[in-house]
This record gives structure tokens, C-alpha cells and sequence, in this order.
């Protein structure tokens, strides 16, 4: 039996108990290609590539494969002990396969165009030179983060909780480049895309839009360097937006144009695609769905365990330093607290020092199982505008999520 | 060959370091100074999923840092490799083959957890509707019970009734 049909089985089995096993199998059994495929016997099912795999990919250390074409690959867990992520390292998703993978910097430009007074045509070089520099850490963390923990399980890209990273980001502020295009009066927003092509033509080049006023905050930038060397071309090489505080989705990488608009604008990647609903916490349910949606904007809080992973043995008896990362969307995190009783009490946990207002904060607490057997810690992040995570967390995107996480560990003597 | 640093811990390096760092890696130049560039290269690529390893882009790595060109005329290039699964036969394979994995690979079925018929009735009919995919109905049908017998669920799995029809999550 390979190992999806067995936990397949063992999945359907688990959740059928109520009804009893046979009639889940039954139900298994009914599939009607079964019979057709000749596939009689629960181990044979067609055997396809388990869900998630390693792989190097150029100018990346080894990653979580999600998906090869385009590419979607995801930092494993234990990166995240260090309070930079190594660009090598960094979470890549592109969303159609004609992603740049040549670019001649004679010729690359970045164009600012529309609604303006003198459309502006950048070379790399005159983004390094002519601008004033600015650095800043921030996390970029993709919209979907985290979606195959939702329940029930949503469609999308099934990553973990390692499509995010922390990086240095140096470039041009969005403003200074608008600026020395001349925004003209009326101006509402702003588009934004870069060198990927859609395979067809009948698929929307993946374009975002930003209020004016944001993309004019000072904090916007055109980031020509990450972690204090070029960007790794997966991750957007030459320039890539960054948005602080907001989702991926925003950063749009090989970023090459920037269109100014008096009009509002329309586009799939806005309208349609990374829609939340506007309830808190971007929750609704299964049976009632949200009728209200918004694109999807500013980080939740969360927090995420570093350390112990997913089912770790922890010695009982000794000190055992708990350790992970809080995230919010720049307001700052104020609080973390663990619990080790499955969510029914809280302690505090310590935080590392500030490091960028954009950057994630680094929590620990050092704690001494005193029996053997299981526990399950949860996290809980407040942020200093009084935000915090919740107990659960769904929509039909599974996106934002901001559900307070619990990992399973195994105390033993 | 490039090669990269560790990461440094975090401190608000200004201009200088960071100018220093293009300008070592050869991505500028500064003004009237005409220095000749290192080659940029990623590193191999291997997929160590792959079971007879993944083709490298090695030697093939492209770059305008020839003879007397400059970092004004820089070419980076990557080489993608190329790792598609194979899916098995059977009833709707062609159709999934010729119109889904024309434009991503078959990875974002393999990927995916275990969903009723009615959520990937609902995935496959937005490659239509919401991507131009060029399929009749009929087809559509075909491809769904084809991603069924690779990533189907039976009905009596509650943990597997996601909501068809998502807001496009990509």
C-alpha cells in the first residue's frame, strides 16, 4: 500500500468512527473509476509523486517542493531560528510559467507611466544611483501561508508555515521615483506589474494596484538588493516591489512597470483573485459564505513555533527553551504567550529585541515538562494596537491566516 | 560562479555597504569607471526529489560578461530544471495532459489534498472561466474524473468538504 492510499484510508477511517469504519470504506469503494481501472484492492490506487518533495532550484538551497512549473517552493522550518532569512532560502511563487529567467540590465527598464508628468524609463543603474538608498527588514509573507492547516482544507497552493521570510530589503522609495515622474493632480492609484507572461493570453498578467497614498508613504520601496546582495532571480531580480506589512501578493517581483491612474482600477488579480471576506479576521464559514470580500491587504497577527516541530520528543524533567516568531503589519508586537495545556492557560513569553518595525519578533520560553506523555503548545500573539490571533480561523481562500497555532510533542523520560 | 554570504545579523546598513555589494557583484558601475564583471551564475540546479537526479544547468549558464563588455551590459540568466511527474493512465489522462499541463504542471494536482468531485468540478471549470483555458464541457468532465482517481475524495470524508468556488485563490 503506498503511503498516500494509507493515509488516505487512515484519514477516512479516523474521521468516519461515528458512522462506523465499513461505511466509510463503502463509500470509498463506490468511486466508479475504481472498477473500471481495475483498481480492486485499497493499495492500488495510481501512484502519483507524494504531495510534497526537496528540491535545488537555481541560485536556492534545497526547499519544500510545491510545485516545479511554475515554481513554488517553500523554506523549510528551522531557517526561521535565525532572525534574517538567507536569501538562498526564501519562499518563491510565481504564478504563471513565463517567469523571467534572462534579464540584460543594458536593457531592462523600469517604466512609470500613466497619470503623470514626465513618464520616467529607469535602468538598473539609475535606481542605485540617482535615488536616495533606504534599508529596511520586513517580512514578506505569501497571502496563503499556512493553508494546509485550515480545516476544512481549502485549494491553493498547500503550503506550511514556511511561505515567509525576514529579509534586508535596500532599494528606492516608491515616492522618490513618483515624485521625479510628477504625479499629476486626480491621481488615485497605482498598477503594478513586472516581466512574467501568462502562457495564454487569455490569462491576466498578474498586476496589482495600490492606493496613491500608499504608494507614496515612504515606506514603499523598490528594493534592488535583499540581505545586502542582488536578488536571487527566482525571488525578482533585478527590482521587486516591497510592500511592509501587507501580504506577498503585493511585492510583485521583476518589477518593470508602474502605471499611474485618475480611474479606479479593475484588473483580476484585484477583483477576483485574493479576495477576503471583510468580517474579522477575514472568517466565514462553509455554510455561510461571505457576501461582503475586499482584496486582500495588511498581515494578520500570528505567531508561529520555530521550536519544538511538529512531533518532537522532549526529555521530561529539563529545561526545554520553546522558540518562534510573531508577526503584524507594523504596529508591533507587544505580547506572545504559550500555553502548554492545549489552549487553557497562558504564560508569557520573552521577546527578542525589536529588530525593523517590519521585521518579525522573536519569542522564547524556556519550559520543564514535569510528565511523560502528550502535549499540545498553541501560541497566541497581541500586537500593540490590540490585535491577536483566534481560536479558529476559516475561509475559502485560506487566506490571512491568523488562527492560534498548536503543535503536538511527545514528552518522554 | 556566485557565491553568497551568510547572512549578516540585522543592522541598518546605509547606502554604502549595500552600493559596495552591486558593485562587487558587478550590477553597477560607478560613474566613468568601466570595470570588467564577474561571471553570474547560479549555482547547479538538482532536483533531489527526482529518482535519477535532475538534469544541471551547469555549463550551459549564459552570460553577456564576455570580452570587453561591462557591468552596464550585464545578462543574468538561470536555466529552470525541469521535473514533471508522470501521471498514470487511465480514463481522461489525455484530456488532463493536452489541456491542463500546456500551462502548469501536473504538480498543482499532486500537490493538492484529497477534495470531492464537486471542489475539483469547481477548479477545473475557473481554468475556463476565469483563465480562457481552451476546453469544451465535455472535456472539462473527462478532466475532473481523471484528477478524481489521482486526488479524489470520497463524500464521507468531512474533513475534505472545502467549499467549490473559492475567491480565486491561486
Amino acid at each position: 500500500m503506498n503511503n498516500q492510499r494509507r493515509r488516505f484510508l487512515i484519514r477516512t477511517l479516523g474521521a468516519g468512527a461515528g458512522l462506523g469504519a465499513s461505511a466509510v470504506l463503502a463509500s470509498v469503494w463506490r468511486h466508479p473509476l475504481l472498477g473500471r481501472l481495475g483498481y480492486e484492492t485499497a493499495g492500488e490506487l495510481p501512484d502519483v509523486p507524494p504531495p510534497l518533495g526537496m528540491a535545488r532550484f537555481p541560485e536556492k538551497a534545497e526547499l519544500i517542493l510545491l510545485t516545479d512549473r511554475p515554481p513554488q517552493l517553500e523554506t523549510p522550518l528551522h531557517y526561521f531560528k535565525q532572525d534574517l532569512t538567507p536569501s538562498s532560502a526564501f519562499f518563491v511563487r510565481w504564478h504563471v510559467s513565463g517567469l523571467p529567467t534572462t534579464v540584460d540590465l543594458q536593457t531592462f527598464r523600469l517604466n512609470i507611466a500613466g497619470h503623470v508628468k514626465t513618464p520616467l524609463s529607469l535602468s538598473f543603474h539609475e535606481l542605485a544611483t540617482r535615488f536616495p538608498a533606504v534599508s529596511t527588514v520586513a517580512v514578506n509573507q505569501c497571502s496563503g501561508n499556512s493553508r494546509s492547516y485550515y480545516s476544512p482544507r481549502a485549494p491553493g497552493g498547500q503550503w506550511k508555515h514556511g511561505a515567509m521570510g525576514n529579509a534586508r530589503w535596500t532599494g528606492a522609495r516608491l515616492r522618490d521615483l513618483l515624485d521625479a515622474a510628477g504625479v499629476r493632480a486626480g491621481a488615485i492609484q497605482v498598477a503594478v506589474h513586472g516581466l512574467d507572461r501568462p502562457p495564454l493570453t487569455s490569462i491576466p498578467v498578474f498586476e496589482k494596484s495600490l492606493a496613491i497614498d500608499h504608494a507614496r508613504d515612504g515606506e514603499v520601496m523598490v528594493a534592488y538588493a535583499m540581505n545586502d546582495e542582488p536578488l536571487p532571480m527566482l525571488n525578482g531580480f533585478p527590482i521587486r516591489l516591497i510592500v511592509p506589512g501587507w501580504y506577498g501578493t503585493y511585492w510583485v517581483k521583476a518589477l518593470s512597470n508602474v502605471i499611474v491612474s485618475n480611474e479606479p482600477y479593475v484588473g483580476y488579480w484585484m477583483d477576483t483573485a485574493y479576495r477576503i471576506p471583510t468580517a474579522p479576521d477575514a472568517q466565514e464559514t462553509p455554510t455561510d459564505l461571505a457576501k461582503q470580500t475586499e482584496p486582500i491587504n495588511r498581515f494578520s497577527v500570528r505567531s508561529v513555533f520555530v521550536r519544538p516541530e511538529p512531533e518532537e520528543m522532549i526529555p521530561v524533567g529539563r529545561a526545554y527553551v520553546v522558540e518562534g516568531v510573531a508577526i503584524d503589519d507594523g504596529a508591533g508586537i507587544s505580547r506572545v504567550e504559550i500555553s502548554f495545556d492545549d489552549a487553557k492557560s497562558w504564560a508569557d513569553a520573552d521577546l527578542d529585541p525589536v529588530i525593523d518595525k517590519y521585521s518579525w519578533r522573536r519569542f522564547r520560553l524556556a519550559w520543564t515538562p514535569s510528565t511523560p506523555g502528550g502535549y499540545r503548545l498553541a501560541c497566541r500573539a497581541t500586537n500593540a494596537a490590540g490585535r491577536t490571533e483566534t481560536i479558529h480561523q476559516w475561509n475559502r481562500g485560506g487566506f490571512a491566516r491568523n488562527e492560534i497555532e498548536k503543535v503536538a510533542v511527545t514528552a518522554v523520560a | 560562479m556566485k557565491s553568497r554570504k551568510s547572512p549578516s545579523p540585522p543592522s541598518h546598513k546605509g547606502r554604502r555597504s549595500v552600493c559596495a555589494a552591486l558593485l562587487a557583484s558587478g550590477l553597477i558601475v560607478t560613474s566613468g569607471c568601466r570595470r570588467s564583471v564577474d561571471v553570474v551564475a547560479a549555482d547547479k540546479a538538482s532536483i533531489a526529489s527526482s529518482p535519477d537526479g535532475m538534469p544541471s544547468r551547469g555549463s550551459d549558464l549564459t552570460t553577456a560578461d564576455m570580452h570587453g563588455e561591462t557591468a552596464d551590459t550585464r545578462t543574468v540568466t538561470i536555466v529552470m530544471p525541469h521535473d514533471e511527474p508522470t501521471f498514470p493512465d487511465g480514463p481522461g489522462q489525455r484530456q488532463f495532459l493536452t489541456s491542463c499541463v500546456v500551462c502548469h504542471s501536473p504538480r498543482y494536482i499532486s500537490m493538492q489534498p484529497h477534495f470531492p468531485r464537486q471542489v475539483w468540478a469547481s477548479e477545473v471549470h475557473k481554468m475556463v472561466a476565469a483563465y480562457g483555458a481552451h476546453v469544451t464541457p465535455e472535456e472539462e468532465a473527462e478532466i475532473v474524473t481523471y484528477i478524481m482517481t489521482i486526488r479524489g475524495a470520497g463524500t464521507a470524508d468531512p474533513s475534505n468538504h472545502a467549499v467549490p468556488g473559492g475567491a480565486g485563490q491561486p
